[in-house]
């Protein structure tokens, strides 16, 4: 057999190629993309047909063969396989869309639970004064008589104790108890063992709770919470109660939120303040929320008064300290747009669920 | 207590609005909770003349009236009756807005009614805020007006404009239960002057009155003055007004001076009808058992020994500090009068009024304390009232009985002043001068200088006392402000700290399982306790509840909860899952706290009660609650290490729906339980004690090497429960079983009768290396054939 020449070949290459490219791009599913490359490149394929040949070639001419041999495999794999990525995408998509499930059916159902707007509220304000360093602390509900009113420095008889309806427990015992009025005790149970471990200092706590009065009505319930804090060391002032005061109503509110103190009377803190934020809702503008005042009554604090240091065994004059307390359903009712106090208690699963965040 | 504005005037000379008296009075610590406007409209309202009067032609209750008003005459038509022509009265022409009845402001239009024009209306007293209640229109007096007058603004020719402020007074300042009290603490913080107070003291005392104090402990001051030739009479407009500023009604001169003085001095007296009582054996004392006493408003009051009476020889005259006795009161023939003024101790007033439920505004001062000083003062100014009011010939002069206490004294110390307000920006002496304002007096002592507390201070004591009225007087905002500085407190008590960061990771894990979270109050009934199988003595007990529902404290949270839960159901709530963590309390028993008097532990309970509209979802509706219960309760304990618990009441549960936790328990409740409380459909409870606190947290390495999935499938008696066939499986001990689940478990025609087939999935892995196919068949292998034997007796076969 006479010597082939590669030109002819070549040529053949080309059109197998051209030939090979127009099958491709006519293709219209992913299997006919494959049967090309069969076509072309499988074992009895034109071009590989082509190729079996190359062995009647001469070296010259098989790598001239072989070069465009090369670069037309190239081309056309890469066409091959882009074509059939493209149609398998496309065929897929045809046959998800044309899946009978329903996506517009509901998704499977999961009751949404949250927590108490009291429990919110508490949790965030114990954060707050946690950062303003101050530790909680805790204390019975039932409570001795005396750590809650006798050693706060309540006389006997004196009518302060009506400003603190009370709740008596019925007792064996000789001591009374009653249902605690407000958290202070607690600052009693703390003075009393700090008195008995060497009167280390500085105490910093902060005592939230539930705190009872004899009151029901629509503004009044007979539980509530209170967060009390208290801090004794040798030079706590006014200045650094309204500091921290000020500290935690910017962050619970927000930063632009002012504090004002008022004089005004407790029987265990002397100087004793009412402590009013701007209001949260007129900004301080005046609403009928504030009354027209511009301010909203948000705390009762003061310096701890010397007798209640004296009667818990501290030397009044060589200590001094603070203490405030806050009631938290009322910063809930601000803070979360709560109309009505009875809510709370009431427990309406559509009242706790209805939470907007 | 209501403070008027225009009696406050005649005290001070305070230059602003009665707005502005209500911020100053704040500042220094009495804040007020309203301010009532009275006569609001009269700026807006003018003089108008009745000059006709006659029937609505299409209206018989309607009146057709011409008002002259100076300028024109308007006609007016008017529902009222009580006018006639030639009456002043007080017209709101086209224009004007007068408060109106609800004191919401009305706007005066023409009007057309019934085919009459209107052009204004004739007010009526509650239509200008002058009164609460009034019949007809207003007419005004005729004596001080005249035609001249038409068109003036009611207003400029009469001044019952006022501003009445509700005043709260602290319990520790029974001394500014008063005007004089009030104007004293403006004056001194504004630097104004305080007007001077008529009185009368009359001269050559001889006394004829021999007061006696039984104990001082009970009464500390007692002065009597008798005066003679009073005239018994009415009141003048001036002086009942100013009653009425105080909420107060005129009943005849003699017990108005009474009231006028307590009102302005704050103190309380009492006036007895002289010829009645006997001037030399009058005192104070305590009841004795089986006395009685008929008061003023002719209650009978069996007194009680510890109660404390005005008394003569003949026995007791007056309940002291709180009521006048009837016998001998002030009358229409009175003629001579006997003076009392006292200062008795504030807990026995307390006491009396409690028991005996008897208030007045004489209880509501003494009982938060008044000073024994200045007793005199108070019946010079009766005695100058009386003058006024309706004369008298002799007083008989003042004679005071009193325990000889001087006035409170303490050392001027600026350095401990300073430590607890701050810096003040002020000397001594100018902090002398502001603290004079109030009466405080100070005199050179030692090195230092001692302070004197005003004499009507009756709460003071302490240096403190003075750094508070340095505040109130300086403004609270103008102490020293100081930046947040913070430090470590010491701790020396029981830290509870882990057990409610446990509680509060348990109680947000019930939270994302759908529960929310239910605070209730503490109180229960031993009635609904017991529904829940809590009975006996244990409760803590309220000894004065609020309401019977409410007398003991809760000894579980589950009772309460579940009776919120029903609650929820019958309003139609869905999905009712509620969890509550707090107290529960019992008489005796563990506690979390030191030196607790009752024992509180800190507990958990979750209610779910599915609700038939609960099942109406498009997906898997058909497992059984009692599975989906047990699931959550799974997945929520199980990262949780928990103590077990002691005391805790486990309720009725359906047979066999228990899930066992040490902590507490968990299950659907039994049909009777559910009957008792009333409740239809299924529930689902659980209660746990939460003590101890969350273990440290570890972590692994996650496996690496890959796993072989295996099923088994058997067929079994019906009896065979998977528990038991899951049991089994842990006990054979496998190799490299790594878990294995029932997944497929059903009985149907196809099985023998009496036969359940069940499927379980097994996962094999080695944690160190690859594990081979024959080691799992192996082991695989192993467990069946652990069941197969075991559970011979069931008749189990593999499928």
């Amino acid at each position: 057999m006479a010597e082939l020449t590669s030109s002819k070949t070549i040529d053949l290459l080309k059109t197998l190629s051209s030939e090979a490219k127009e099958k491709i791009s006519a293709a219209k599913l992913a299997v006919d993309v494959e049967q090309v490359r069969v076509s072309y490149f499988g074992k009895k394929g034109f071009i590989s047909e082509v190729l079996a040949s190359l062995k009647n070639f001469n070296a010259e001419a098989r790598k001239e063969i072989g070069q465009v041999s090369n670069q037309v495999r190239e081309e056309l794999e890469s066409l091959l396989s882009q074509k059939k990525a493209e149609l398998e995408t496309r065929e897929l998509d045809q046959k998800l869309l044309k899946d009978q499930l329903d996506p517009t059916a509901p998704g499977v159902f999961y009751p949404r639970g949250e927590l108490h707007p009291i429990r919110k509220v508490l949790r965030e304000a114990v954060q707050i004064f946690e950062k303003a360093g101050l530790t909680p602390a805790y204390g019975p509900e039932v409570e001795y008589e005396n750590y809650c009113f006798d050693k706060l420095n309540f006389k006997p008889g004196h009518a302060a104790r009506d400003m603190q309806a009370t709740f008596f427990v019925k007792n064996q015992g000789t001591e009374r108890l009653v249902l605690r009025t407000h958290t202070s005790p607690v600052q009693v149970r703390i003075l009393l063992k700090a008195a008995q471990n060497n009167f280390e200092l500085p105490i910093r706590v902060q005592i939230p709770g539930r705190v009872y009065r004899v009151d029901d009505d629509s503004t009044h319930a007979p539980m509530f919470h209170q967060i009390e804090g208290l801090a004794v060391d040798r030079t706590a002032t006014m200045g650094d109660l309204r500091a921290v005061l000020d500290y935690f109503f910017r962050n619970f509110f927000d930063e632009k939120t002012k504090i004002r103190f008022r004089p005004s009377f407790f029987p265990f803190t002397e100087p004793s303040a009412e402590v009013d934020a701007s209001c949260v809702f007129c900004k301080g503008s005046g609403c009928k929320v504030c009354k027209q005042s511009g301010w909203l009554e948000v705390a009762g604090a003061g310096l701890v008064h010397p007798e209640v240091f004296d009667l818990c065994g501290w030397d009044s004059k060589s200590v001094q300290g603070w203490a405030f307390g806050l009631g938290i359903e009322r910063l809930a009712m601000l803070k979360l747009g709560i109309p009505d106090l009875r809510l709370f208690f009431e427990n309406r699963l559509s009242f706790l669920r209805a939470a907007q965040k | 207590m209501k403070l008027s504005y225009k009696v406050f005037l005649d005290w001070v000379d305070f230059s602003g609005g009665a707005k502005d008296l209500a911020n100053v009075l704040a500042d220094l610590g009495f804040p007020n909770d309203g301010i009532t406007a009275v006569g609001g409209g009269l700026d807006q309202v003018v003089v108008g003349k009745v000059l006709t009067k006659t029937k609505h032609p299409e209206a018989d209750r309607l009146n057709l009236l011409t008002v002259d008003i100076g300028s024109e005459q308007l006609p007016i038509v008017c529902g009222a009756h009580n006018m006639k022509v030639g009456d002043f009265v007080a017209l709101a022409p086209i224009g004007a807005t007068i408060p109106g009845k609800d004191g919401q402001g009305m706007a005066m239009k023409e009007a057309k009614i019934r085919g009459q024009t209107s052009k204004g209306m004739c007010c009526s007293l509650v239509e200008l805020q002058l009164a609460n209640e009034s019949e007809g229109i207003l007419i005004l007096p005729s004596e001080k007006i005249s035609d001249k007058d038409l068109g003036r603004k009611v207003s400029e020719l009469f001044d019952w404009q006022d501003w009445i402020l509700e005043v709260d007074i602290t319990p520790n300042r029974g001394d500014a239960l008063c005007v004089r009290g009030l104007a004293r603490e403006v004056a001194a913080k504004l630097g104004l002057k305080m007007k001077t107070l008529n009185t009368i003291k009359w001269k050559n005392p001889v006394s004829t009155v021999n007061p006696f104090i039984e104990s001082f402990s009970d009464a500390s001051g007692f002065a009597a003055c008798l005066v003679n030739g009073v005239k018994f009479g009415e009141t003048p407009e001036k002086w009942q007004n100013f009653l009425k500023s105080f909420g107060a009604r005129s009943i005849s001169n003699l017990v108005d001076i009474t009231n006028i003085v307590m009102f302005e001095l704050g103190h309380p007296l009492h006036f007895f009808d002289a010829d009645k009582v006997d001037a030399q054996t009058i005192g104070v004392r305590r009841a004795r058992p089986g006395e009685t006493l008929v008061l003023l408003n002719d209650t009978v009051l069996e007194l009680h020994p510890d109660d404390l009476v005005i008394a003569d020889a003949t026995g007791p005259l007056s309940l002291a500090g709180v009521m006048g006795g009837a016998k001998s009161s002030i009358s229409e023939t009175t003629k001579n009068i006997l003076i009392e003024v006292a200062s008795f101790n504030p807990a026995s007033i307390r006491a009396t009024t409690r028991r005996h439920q008897i208030f007045s505004e004489s209880s509501v001062r003494f009982e938060k304390g008044l000073t024994i000083f200045h007793l005199d003062e108070v019946i010079e100014r009766a005695l100058a009232l009386l003058k006024e009011l309706s004369d008298f010939e002799i007083a008989a002069g003042t004679k005071i009985v009193d325990k000889q206490i001087q006035p409170k004294q303490i050392l001027w110390d600026r350095g401990r002043i300073e430590a607890k307000l701050g810096k003040i920006g002020k000397t001594d002496d100018e902090l002398f001068e502001f603290l004079r304002r109030l009466e405080y007096s100070f005199e050179p002592k030692g090195s230092t200088v001692a302070v004197n507390f005003p004499w009507y201070r009756t709460d003071v004591q302490h240096l403190e006392d003075v750094m508070e009225d340095i505040g109130r007087l300086l403004g609270y905002e103008n102490l020293e402000k100081k930046p947040l500085v913070s430090f470590e407190s010491k701790k020396f008590w029981k830290d509870l700290t882990p057990e409610l960061k446990l509680s509060d990771q348990i109680l947000d894990s019930f939270i994302s399982f759908g529960f929310s979270e239910a605070i209730h109050l503490s109180f229960s009934s031993p009635a609904l306790e017991k529904k829940l199988g809590y009975e006996g003595d244990d409760f803590v007990v309220v000894e004065n509840p609020i309401h019977s529902e409410k007398s003991v404290l809760r000894r579980s949270i589950l009772p309460g909860l579940l009776a919120r839960a029903k609650e929820n159901a019958f309003n139609g709530e869905d999905e009712i899952r509620l969890v509550e963590v707090g107290p529960i309390y019992s008489a005796s028993g563990e506690t979390i706290f030191e030196e607790s008097p009752k024992a509180e532990r800190l507990s958990i309970a979750c209610v779910w009660l599915p609700r038939p509209q609960d099942k109406k979802h498009l997906w898997n509706p058909n497992t059984d609650p009692f599975f989906i219960f047990k699931g959550m309760m799974e997945s929520i304990w199980s990262p949780f290490k928990m103590r077990p618990a002691r005391n805790l009441q486990i309720p009725a549960f359906y047979p066999k729906r228990i899930l066992n936790h040490p902590h507490g328990f968990a299950g659907e409740l039994h049909p009777t339980v559910l009957k008792a409380m009333d409740l239809s459909g299924r529930a689902f409870v659980g209660e746990w004690l939460i003590q101890g606190r969350l273990a440290d947290e570890r972590y692994e390495f996650p496996f690496i090497y890959p796993s072989i999935d295996m099923d088994a499938s058997f067929v079994a008696g019906e009896n065979l429960s998977v528990g038991a066939m899951m049991e089994c499986f842990q006990k054979t001990k496998a190799p490299y079983l790594e878990w294995v689940r029932p997944y497929d478990i059903f009985q149907s025609e196809d099985l023998k009768p009496k036969k359940k087939s069940m499927t379980f999935a097994m996962r094999y892995r080695n944690l160190e290396r690859t594990l081979t196919l024959e080691e799992a068949k192996n082991s695989h292998e192993q467990l069946i054939a652990s069941v197969l034997k075991t559970f011979q007796p069931f008749e189990i076969a593999l499928r």
